[in-house]
């Protein structure tokens, strides 16, 4: 028969981590709040700040999600593979989020302000320059044998050469050599066409 | 300005590319992202879901986040299934509260019991009479053969009266 949950602990679940008391916590909330710490720090690591995302929103979100399936679910067996969705579907609406926030975003300087999650506006030097980098590094890309053009990509995505293996179905070896070949002959264009002289 | 190395190339890649894949072809679902993460193939998609992670940071953000969270599934699901199952005494008050109310299995409880201290209390009696016991030594043909004995023992002796059978012309 498996264990009730006490409701009244599942409102004061939904509270800021640091307000909980240690006493008032249940075993699965303390399970739940373990992993959560794990997670908030895979998504810094991953999908950070630069991504528009607050590593604490996912982690109480998908805490949240898991608690309630939790609460409703008595048989409570949930497998990794639920969790893991339940993890992906999160991310990809955070993602999604983000990118609307910064497509209808006409303030970034007062976003900036009222969220922290937003990265500042940048001057307009610095702006240009990041723009002046981002085309020529897109145009010396597009002008890359096409076979080397994705494993630069995904290499530059930070993908390391085993990933890229795998997504593309090419050996290791294979992986390795095309992006790294691509990413040589990359930096001897971007030198050709200036792009050293170029100030941050 | 800074000497260029990988990190400053994907850091700036990361960033000309931070907008979202525009069309739909390139976007990738969550569905698809979990696939990709497990290693699975998506088949006609698996090209343009590769053009859409390389033209996308936040995608590849993605991918590489939820390949990080396998491990992380897969030991807070066992933690949860351990902190979540029932103990022994558990099960059992639960399959009580089950079949308690259920006559039938009540009442065969009931009866079982009786039969056994029936057994219990008057062993001798338990045994039905088809299953006495047969006498141990006990055979329907026994015989014993010495080597001189013989199924039909007979002697002519010389000097007796001759055979009437044959006329006296049976020579044993």
């Amino acid at each position: 028969m498996p264990r009730r949950i006490d409701p009244l602990r599942s409102a004061s679940f939904r509270q800021p981590v640091s307000t909980l008391a240690p006493r008032n916590r249940s075993p699965l909330q303390e399970i739940l709040l373990r992993y959560g710490a794990r997670l908030r720090a895979l998504v810094e690591t991953h999908c950070g700040r630069n991504q528009g995302l607050d590593a604490d929103d996912i982690e109480q979100e998908v805490r949240i999600k898991l608690w309630k399936m939790l609460e409703s679910d008595k048989t409570l067996d949930f497998p990794a593979s639920y969790i893991h969705k339940v993890v992906a579907t999160t991310v990809i609406d955070a993602l999604r989020r983000a990118e609307i926030r910064q497509a209808q975003s006409l303030e970034p300087e007062l976003e900036a302000l009222i969220d922290p999650s937003v990265q500042g506006p940048l001057s307009p030097e610095r702006q240009a320059g990041h723009r002046r980098w981002g085309s020529l590094l897109l145009r010396c890309i597009a002008e890359l044998p096409e076979r080397r053009q994705l494993p630069v990509q995904l290499a530059l995505q930070g993908f390391s050469a085993d990933e890229i293996a795998k997504l593309t179905g090419c050996t290791v070896a294979a992986a390795q050599q095309l992006s790294y070949r691509g990413i040589e002959d990359l930096k001897i264009r971007l030198k050709e066409l200036g792009a050293d002289a170029i100030d941050e | 300005m800074r000497s260029m190395n990988d990190e400053l190339l994907k850091r700036h890649y990361r960033q000309a590319t931070s907008t979202s894949a525009a069309d739909t072809d390139h976007r990738l679902s969550a569905a698809e992202l979990l696939a990709l993460a497990n290693g699975q193939s998506l088949g006609d998609r698996q090209l343009p879901a590769l053009h859409g992670l390389a033209r996308s940071s936040s995608q590849s953000s993605a991918l590489q986040l939820l390949a990080a969270c396998q491990d992380w599934s897969t030991e807070l699901a066992a933690e949860l299934h351990a902190a979540t199952r029932p103990t022994l005494v558990e099960r059992w008050q639960g399959w009580w509260q089950q079949v308690r109310f259920a006559p039938a299995l009540a009442s065969a409880a009931i009866v079982l019991m009786a039969i056994g201290g029936a057994r219990l209390m008057h062993p001798q009696t338990a045994n039905p009479p088809g299953m006495a016991v047969a006498p141990a030594e006990r055979a329907l043909f026994r015989g014993e053969f010495e080597p001189g004995d013989q199924v039909f023992a007979a002697s002519l002796e010389s000097g007796e009266a001759p055979d009437h059978l044959f006329g006296g012309n049976f020579d044993s």
